[in-house]
């Protein structure tokens, strides 16, 4: 085949790889990853009252009154007896450990009144403690899913994974345990399909006028209506410094604003806290919601001693509402905090065009140089 | 294989139309043509997807989106052609941009491109390929007028050294593809106008001129020169005034019929008329004033009609010296400048004295582009890196810092006005106070 025949060959199939691939299209953001927990709702039994690949302690019994899925589920009678079970895991990966819980303890709400451990360890391939996270909840009578987003710290080979009554009396149910890795979304209950008795999404922070809405969501069932001004929707993760963190997430508002001077109905931030809570870095955008949804974006690169990375958004000013659906958050490598080489990420098949087309002007620049 | 074949046969005849024969005989004169092409495509190419100028690119191509996607089909605001234009592109686009409601929306449905709407743009991960796309029509018809003024030279030396001109003109690159404005659409009807007047075609000369009105309206006023100079009798002028007028016209019925009295109105307000009455002379009684650019205008007119030689190179130099004349008398946006470099090219080919001179226009020129502070500095770049860029002092800030950063300009702008008044005088005392006829283009 002929030199220019070639090139031209190239470029059509650029163009046609550009055009059968456009991107920007909506991506799914759910993660989709497996439970690393085996027997993950006690179906399986090896013994009365003991679930395959379970060990646990006294006061632990099987229970078929009324579990939340299956036929099972496991009730803890005595505090700090433990349901265990080890998983194998990677060093600094972001995983979501959630389980559903109910417990008939009547604490009363003040100081010390968390009943429940969802608790981890991190274990050394030695199998030596690295860190251990008690993650102390307060449960209430009826089923609901508890839980929270992990990052393993380094060398942890094993995360141990123990269910516990933690203090009152009475006991604690479980069922439904969940251990998954987070890679394409780090965030849990992004698109707000899941809602307490009270309408507020699990997982998130929610301040007044803030509830969940059936009415036009961007995907699924659910979104966010937010009426108050200021009042915001938030939830942390866990955060290593240094690290690139890019949320993304859909908006659309009712809010009636004026062109001119400070119309933008809405904020996003994304704050960098230390290990003491304090704001070290914040990126904050103040944007104007469209009629329809429509995807914004925003960013922060964590600087050193980030131990937590919270995002947040509020409606600004402005008579009317403000919905959200569809976030997500991504831990990117350091590199990708230039933009450019994210873009290339996200669009690879115009880059993958672009940088073709390049190639060939600059061949054919030099070889008509050289052929001079 | 068979399509491709015929595809690369469909390529090569569009070669051979748009390079005449006479340059790709000549070995070295294509392999130069070829070389210089290469090196602006790649200058071009590398620009297109990361610069963007704020609020221009985006308000045309907002606008236009209502036409092709919004099923709003009056959204032009006056200048219809042009939003046509893009919707018309819009719409090829289509498929290739899926996106487009999340990376340019005006919530307000308004026609303005605001800030916020500008910093969604500039974060959204397809923008490279969005400016990208946004760019390919007005590649097209830069790359036109580089082949037309082949056409224009029959002397090979001096159509290449125009093609290379044009090819790595800085103005043309800052115009089109950092403040990216369609000025190379009313640059290719202009060059091809001249084209026409060369081959002694006044008629399509004039339409052609006429259509170059309707896509920018500063062609207006290049129109009575056309008249005059191509026209030897007052019939002859009327019919081409009637052709010069004629795509007005019928974008004016156009406008009347589907958008009512007021786009007329629209239509007939030069956006920036204005900018011919900046410098002027009060003469201190009632509303005694006198416009130096209305005067020099008239006077220059005044003088191609008594003294024309109603040739194609009285033509260009008469209208060159207009703009000259425009460029050192009023007030204008950065990407106006490209006005001048299809007519300057033309001289520049003749007298090399010219491309020193136009280095020192494009350094003053550069200066002047500081009064737009960050829209036409680190706001070009935010593709690139947002947050980097709009945190970048603008070098008026530089400036301002050790030197009066208005009165530092005004200094630039000041030189920059008497070297485009040098250039008309040069032009004018050689070619028309002589009455000599050495330089005609071949």
């Amino acid at each position: 085949m002929k030199y220019h025949k070639k090139i031209i060959l190239s470029v059509l199939m650029m163009v046609t790889c550009l055009t059968i691939i456009p991107g920007g299209t909506g991506k799914a953001r759910e993660n989709q990853s497996e439970n690393l927990l085996r027997n993950s709702d006690f179906e399986v039994l090896e013994a009365p009252d003991k679930p395959r690949f379970w060990s646990r302690g006294r006061g632990w019994s099987l229970d078929t009154e009324g579990p939340y899925q299956g036929k099972s589920c496991m009730r803890a009678s005595e505090a700090w007896r433990w349901l265990l079970q080890e998983v194998p895991a990677k060093p600094e990966k972001y995983y979501s450990f959630t389980a559903y819980v109910k417990s008939d303890i009547g604490v009363a709400r003040k100081t010390d009144y968390q009943n429940t451990f969802l608790w981890l360890d991190y274990l050394d391939k030695e199998g030596k403690i690295i860190k251990e996270e008690s993650g102390p909840i307060y449960v209430a009578s009826s089923w609901g899913l508890y839980g929270r987003v992990i990052l393993t710290p380094t060398k942890t080979e094993k995360i141990r994974v123990k269910l516990g009554k933690r203090l009152g009396e009475g006991s604690v149910w479980f069922d439904g345990i969940e251990l998954k890795s987070l890679s394409n979304n780090l965030l849990l209950n992004p698109d707000f399909e899941i809602v307490d008795s009270e309408d507020r999404p699990v997982f998130w922070g929610v301040g007044r006028g803030w509830s969940a809405h059936i009415t036009r969501p961007y995907r699924g069932r659910n979104c966010m209506q937010g009426t108050e001004p200021w009042q915001q929707l938030w939830q942390s993760l866990p955060a290593r410094p240094n690290r690139f963190f890019a949320l993304k997430t859909h908006l659309r508002s009712n809010i009636t604003v004026t062109e001119g001077a400070d119309n933008l109905n809405t904020a996003v931030f994304l704050m960098c806290l230390d290990s003491k809570g304090k704001v070290i870095k914040q990126e904050e955008r103040a944007m104007l919601a469209p009629f329809s949804w429509q995807e914004r974006e925003i960013s922060v690169y964590a600087p050193d001693e980030t131990a937590t990375v919270k995002i947040t958004l509020l409606k600004r000013l402005g008579k009317g509402s403000l919905w959200v659906d569809d976030l997500q958050v991504r831990q990117l490598p350091s590199y990708l905090r230039i933009r450019i080489l994210r873009a290339i990420l996200d669009d690879k098949p115009f880059f993958i065009f672009y940088f073709s087309l390049y190639l060939i002007l600059i061949i054919s620049l030099i070889r008509v140089v050289l052929k001079r | 294989m068979d399509i491709l074949s015929k595809i690369i046969e469909i390529i090569k005849r569009l070669v051979v139309k748009v390079i005449p024969d006479s340059y790709r005989k000549e070995s070295s004169i294509r392999t130069s043509i070829l070389k210089w092409l290469l090196i602006g495509l790649l200058i071009r190419v590398t620009l297109m997807p990361i610069t963007v100028y704020h609020p221009d690119l985006l308000g045309i191509y907002w606008r236009s989106s209502l036409i092709a996607y919004h099923k709003m089909p009056w959204a032009g605001g006056g200048q219809i052609f042009a939003h046509y234009f893009h919707a018309f592109f819009l719409w090829i686009f289509k498929p290739l941009m899926p996106y487009f409601n999340n990376i340019l929306l005006n919530p307000t449905m308004g026609p303005g491109a605001t800030e916020d709407m500008f910093i969604a743009f500039v974060n959204h991960p397809n923008v490279f390929r969005t400016l990208f796309l946004f760019k390919i029509p007005y590649l097209i018809f830069d790359l036109g007028c580089a082949f037309l003024l082949l056409r224009i030279f029959q002397d090979h030396k001096k159509g290449v050294l125009a093609f290379i001109f044009w090819i790595v003109n800085p103005i043309v690159i800052f115009a089109t593809y950092i403040a990216a404005r369609y000025e190379g659409i009313p640059a290719f009807f202009i060059l091809l106008s001249l084209y026409y007047a060369k081959n002694n075609s006044s008629t399509r000369s004039l339409l052609s001129l006429g259509i170059s009105v309707i896509v920018r309206w500063y062609p207006l006023i290049l129109l009575p020169f056309f008249v005059v100079i191509l026209g030897k009798k007052l019939t002859k002028r009327l019919k081409l005034a009637f052709w010069g007028l004629l795509p007005l016209g019928s974008m004016m019925i156009l406008a009347r019929s589907f958008g009512g009295p007021r786009e007329v109105k629209v239509l007939t307000q030069i956006p920036w008329h204005e900018n011919f009455f900046g410098m002027r002379f009060y003469l201190y009684h009632l509303y005694d004033n006198v416009f130096v650019f209305v005067v020099a205008y008239t006077f220059l007119l005044l003088y191609a009609y008594f003294n024309t030689d109603y040739s194609f190179t009285s033509l260009w130099k008469a209208v060159l010296i207009l703009l000259l004349l425009f460029f050192a008398t009023c007030f204008f946006h950065v990407h106006y400048l490209m006005w001048l470099i299809p007519l300057l090219t033309l001289q520049i080919v003749e007298d090399r004295r010219f491309i020193g001179l136009f280095v020192a226009l494009v350094l003053c020129f550069v200066v002047y582009t500081f009064q737009w502070g960050q829209h036409l500095a680190g706001f070009l770049f935010t593709p690139l890196d947002f947050s980097y860029f709009v945190s970048l002092r603008t070098p008026f800030e530089i400036i301002n810092q050790y030197y009066p950063a208005d009165k530092f300009i005004g200094v630039f702008r000041s030189i920059f006005s008497g070297i485009s008044l040098l250039m008309a005088y040069l032009i004018f005392k050689e070619f028309f106070l002589r009455g000599e006829r050495k330089n005609e283009v071949p």
